[in-house]
């Protein structure tokens, strides 16, 4: 099986406009537009449904592939490592997170490159099952009171918060092999809805000013759940969707690399990375 | 070969941090925290599962609360572990200097869940110390107190706390526990605006504000000639519209106690159902006006009706009782018609 | 004359050959055979009785003997039909070659590994024509073609590739018999020492093809577009190529009403689920987030694990060592001293090793579930590579919590995902997505709606003559 088949195809465009929202994103959306986040999101949409046909020409020069698949891998490894050191594993150095991670990453480059969408194709039915039980368990629990408008209306801010999700969701199209025949519109707006009933979610329990001094919104919601006292404290386990979803996309990205630049960038950021923490005395982020 | 090796190297190395033995873990059921002389005083309550003890107190002091924390479990040869906390008891001291210091802590650690009820008590250790002579763990009791739909405790958690708090457009409101002849009874409620108390609810009070806010829990109304009137659920919608702020709560229930009444007789239920709203009218007009009066808004009316002064504000109460069932028998038992 | 010489000192120091000569009128007629190897009866009734009756001496031998294989050789094949079970008539020059053979195996039995209880009893057996008999009785046309090989230079194991062919792909038996080509061993004694030729073995802990003993699953699989290969002296045939959704599948459910065999499937894919990911969660739990469970059996968890000195780990790994000591001296027991040592078995892990401190309570339920968990399935390689996935996940649980497991998911999921048998994806009804063969291996549809094979096994997609 040489080829890709359209299934596993849009199993990845479903699941790949996400992971660039965990930890920096969601915060700074739900900080510049408030409670008119629903507004920035659908203008978002739009921006992004036009992008993404700028972005099927683009695809085709390999420098700026190559080039975006670099900047992505990065940033995910970057995001991923704190997101599980501050909420699985607090006190074990990011350092082994990282390394592990990096292990992974290059035992999935060593297969062959349809490997990553035959897995993407089964972590999209994973994640989509563990969607449905966090709607039905935390829907009940939405407060209107808290949609209603509290803060001013900002064009300016709504404006930059949509562009902010237009680019953070389609920018990890471009490093999509064969985007310009594949690519399927309908499979990014189902997408894009369910990030926004996320963000409802995220909105609806939380509150407009509870959630923007979390640092991760998407895992505090998680901890609400509680069916009939006894499944209580399950966020570590949905959170796992996220991990998922940031695996696909660092999976992807590395595929556009050659095998030895590939270790190369990955030994280099583990180098880089231990010596900054002995330099740096602040945290970043 | 040498990859296997390789991997299984780096996974020794990773050193198990986080690893934590579930036996060496103290299950913290209870936390009061007092303020006094710049100092914080905690009290913990430690549960164990012996069947002679079924649980310890643990006390600690110092300027910050990890401090303190740290200072409680020099005695205790277990690692305190927060995730099961039921209950978190504030004094009012600590309530009116130190809330949000109290509040940014118990959110910033990810050890803490969001289910654990928030409480105003003075005399912490006395508290805890009665609950323990009856051989029961306080957080539990008090969690299954807080339960209870027959009395009429306002139960708050720490996330609608934080919510309140972080938003200007509303007041907290706790409960308070009080002690009376050894027993902890919670009977009234106390309402927080910038960082002072500005007014305390009774236990009537407290029922007519879990009525207004939705909150399911029983509510009862006697008349004069003890008849007794229970709901058994209701409904508040709260509207602004053309200046007044109406207020239109809908209760069904049934009647409890009564002598001398025929319930067959059409005439005669409308005229008790209206009694019972009259009355009703009346109590109810009577807390608004004292909640309005001290500028204390628990209910979020001025997110409603943008009115930063609450004395100023018109209102129009508008309530309908419906009766729901007639209960098992007709006549009264004391009746001798 | 020469023939007889150059036999006898090829055969020097068998006592079982036998030559018996037949006097004709100007020389003799020698008639050689293999004493265990033949059936005396069927020297008699085909070649003696012919040629030791007055008057038919003389006549032409083709047109005198009976048996219905009779085939005129040389004498460098001599060996080989010797060997076989013929029996050979030296007559002058030329020889001949008659079939007598014994019927040296058991007869048609129940199958002993694959049970079923509504369902055709009948099993393989070690003749090899027997076993194409038991498939041909159940495909009734031309299609069904066989290639047969000699495999094993001591042995001449004789082989058969079984296919349709206006089913299967033509590149799939290509392939199988250039790699059957390729084979260079002293004996083939049976199919599992054949599987280590045909899949290379370092890729993978998971088995690529299927044995089996029943004709009726063989008879689904070859209708599929699958081919089967069959092993003189062995009575397991192989089902090339198999995916990870033919193991957890039987197919007694064919016979099943579809809702009961519905629940049934899924049973079977939460089972194996469960066997592999059950020590390992529990791990990640109770050390690494213990909030996840509720508090009451914390508490009691905490209890029992009060005075146990080691961690969970270890005593998870000496439970499952125990728990394989007590499989593997299952099978190899002879039955007759069974009952004493699952007695042991029993009292070892049951009461004496909680009291005695060693292990807890909980910890034994969890691998008791893992345990009856994998008796689900029956294939022994299957066994082994969850054993081996079980194994990896604990150290991963135990480094690193439940991180570790995720991760340890996506090790596998890519493990499996890039897994290609014959070009054929190892996750196949669920990775390339597949509905015709997903309905009927993973979920159970009526009758009616099983009309189509699926397009990536062969060709010719619609169910009819």
């Amino acid at each position: 099986m040489k080829r890709i088949t359209k299934h596993e195809y849009n199993s990845v465009i479903f699941l790949l406009p996400r992971p660039l929202f965990l930890g920096l994103g969601i915060y700074r959306i739900i900080h510049l537009s408030g409670s008119y986040f629903w507004l920035s999101i659908i203008l978002g949409i739009l921006f992004g449904l036009f992008l993404n046909i700028i972005f099927k020409k683009l695809a085709d020069i390999k420098l700026i592939k190559k080039s975006i698949s670099i900047i992505l891998l990065i940033y995910c490894l970057y995001t991923l490592t704190s997101a599980v050191s501050t909420l699985y594993l607090n006190i074990t150095p990011k350092i082994i997170i990282l390394i592990t991670l990096l292990l992974m990453i290059i035992y999935s480059r060593m297969k062959s490159k349809t490997t990553i969408f035959k897995v993407a194709n089964i972590l999209f039915i994973i994640s989509i099952g563990l969607f449905i039980f966090t709607l039905l368990t935390l829907f009940p629990l939405i407060d209107i009171t808290n949609f209603t408008s509290e803060n001013s209306f900002i064009l300016k801010n709504i404006l930059i918060a949509s562009l902010y999700f237009a680019f953070l969701s389609t920018l990890p199209y471009i490093t999509l092999p064969d985007f310009k025949e594949k690519y399927n519109h309908k499979i990014y707006l189902l997408s894009c809805i369910y990030t926004l009933l996320l963000f409802t979610l995220i909105i609806g329990i939380l509150g407009v000013p509870v959630a923007s001094i979390y640092k991760y919104p998407e895992y505090i919601i998680y901890k609400k759940i509680s069916i009939l006292n006894i499944i209580e404290n399950v966020q570590n386990i949905l959170f796992m969707s996220w991990i998922f979803e940031s695996f696909t996309i660092l999976g992807i990205a590395s595929n556009n690399l050659n095998k030895k630049i590939l270790l190369f960038i990955l030994i280099a950021i583990l180098i880089i990375y231990s010596l900054l923490i002995t330099r740096i005395n602040n945290i970043i982020f | 070969m040498k990859k296997i090796i390789l991997v299984f190297i780096i996974f020794l190395l990773s050193g198990c941090f986080n690893y934590k033995e579930v036996s060496d873990l103290a299950f913290i059921s209870g936390f009061g925290i007092d303020y006094l002389n710049d100092n914080f005083h905690i009290i913990l309550e430690v549960q164990e599962n012996d069947e002679e003890t079924s649980s310890y107190l643990l006390e600690g002091s110092g300027r910050t609360i990890e401090s303190a924390i740290q200072n409680a479990s020099l005695s205790f040869n277990k690692n305190l572990y927060f995730i099961n906390l039921d209950i978190l008891l504030i004094s009012s001291e600590a309530a009116n200097k130190k809330l949000p210091n109290i509040l940014d802590y118990v959110t910033r650690d990810n050890n803490f869940s969001f289910n654990f009820n928030i409480a105003i008590c003075d005399n912490q250790k006395h508290a805890m110390e009665n609950i323990l002579n009856k051989k029961e763990i306080f957080g539990r009791y008090i969690n299954s107190l807080f339960k209870n739909t027959d009395t009429n405790v306002i139960n708050i958690k720490l996330d609608k706390l934080l919510n309140h708090y972080l938003n200007d457009k509303y007041d907290i409101i706790l409960p308070v526990f009080n002690i009376i002849e050894d027993n902890i009874i919670i009977n009234e409620a106390v309402i927080f605006k910038n960082k002072q108390i500005i007014d305390t609810l009774n236990e009537r009070e407290m029922a007519l504000y879990n009525i207004l806010n939705n909150n399911q829990k029983d509510y009862y109304l006697t008349l004069e000639n003890n008849i007794v009137f229970r709901t058994s659920h209701y409904y508040t919608t709260i509207i602004f519209k053309k200046n007044t702020l109406y207020i239109m709560p809908t209760l069904t229930g049934t009647f409890m106690e009564f002598e001398s009444l025929e319930l067959n007789n059409e005439s005669k239920i409308k005229e008790i159902t209206n009694k019972v709203n009259e009355e009703f009218n009346s109590e109810l007009d009577t807390f608004i006006k004292k909640i309005i009066q001290n500028n204390s808004d628990p209910l979020g009316f001025k997110r409603l009706t943008k009115i930063k002064d609450l004395p100023n504000i018109k209102y129009h109460i508008n309530t309908k009782i419906m009766l729901e069932n007639k209960s098992l028998i007709f006549k009264s038992v004391g009746d001798n018609s | 004359m020469e023939n007889l010489k150059i036999i006898l000192t090829l055969f020097k120091d068998t006592p079982d050959l036998i030559i018996r000569p037949i006097s004709k009128r100007f020389f003799d007629i020698y008639v050689i055979y293999i004493e265990t190897l033949c059936s005396g009866d069927r020297v008699n009734t085909y070649i003696l009785n012919h040629l030791t009756l007055p008057g038919k001496r003389n006549q032409n031998i083709k047109k005198i003997l009976t048996g219905p294989n009779f085939k005129n050789i040389d004498i460098t094949e001599a060996e080989k039909y010797l060997c076989l079970g013929f029996c050979l008539i030296l007559d002058g020059d030329d020889i001949y070659a008659i079939e007598t053979k014994a019927e040296l195996d058991r007869s048609i039995d129940e199958a002993k590994v694959e049970p079923a209880i509504f369902g055709p009893k009948d099993a393989f057996v070690e003749n090899y024509q027997k076993n194409i008999g038991l498939i041909k009785r159940r495909i009734k046309s031309r299609h069904l073609k066989i290639k047969e090989k000699t495999l094993g230079r001591y042995s001449q194991t004789t082989t058969g590739v079984i296919y349709l062919d206006n089913i299967v792909k033509e590149y799939l038996v290509k392939e199988i018999l250039n790699k059957l080509n390729t084979i260079d061993t002293d004996s083939l004694t049976s199919s599992g020492e054949l599987k280590q030729f045909l899949v290379d073995e370092n890729k993978n802990v998971f088995p690529a093809m299927k044995l089996s003993e029943r004709p009726d699953t063989i008879v689904k699989s070859l209708l599929d577009g699958k081919v089967v290969i069959l092993v003189d002296n062995s009575p397991f045939a192989i089902i090339l190529p198999a995916v990870l959704a033919d193991f957890i599948n039987p197919t007694v459910d064919s016979y099943v009403n579809s809702l009961n065999t519905n629940f049934l499937k899924f049973l079977r894919i939460i089972c194996f689920i469960l066997t592999i990911v059950t020590p390992a969660v529990f791990i990640a739990l109770t050390n690494y987030n213990p909030e996840t469970i509720p508090s009451e059996l914390l508490m009691n968890i905490a209890t029992q694990r009060r005075g146990i000195p080691f961690p969970a780990i270890f005593e998870a790994i000496l439970m499952l060592f125990v728990c394989e000591l007590l499989r593997e001296s299952d099978i190899r027991f002879p039955n007759a001293y069974g009952s004493a040592v699952s007695l042991l078995g029993a009292l070892i892990i049951g009461e004496s090793a909680v009291s005695s401190g060693l292990v807890s309570p909980i910890m034994i339920i969890v691998i008791a579930l893992t345990f009856i968990t994998s008796l689900i399935f029956n294939e022994v390689e299957i066994n082994g590579a969850v054993r081996a996935w079980r194994f990896i996940y604990l150290l991963f649980a135990s480094f690193l919590g439940l991180y570790g497991l995720a991760l340890a998911f996506i090790f596998m999921l890519i493990n499996l995902c890039s897994y290609q048998v014959y070009t054929l994806s190892y996750m196949f009804p669920v990775s390339p997505f597949d509905l015709s063969y997903l309905k009927e291996t993973l979920i159970k549809v009526k009758r009616k709606k099983q009309n189509m094979r699926s397009k990536f096994l062969t060709d010719n997609i619609r169910k009819q003559v």
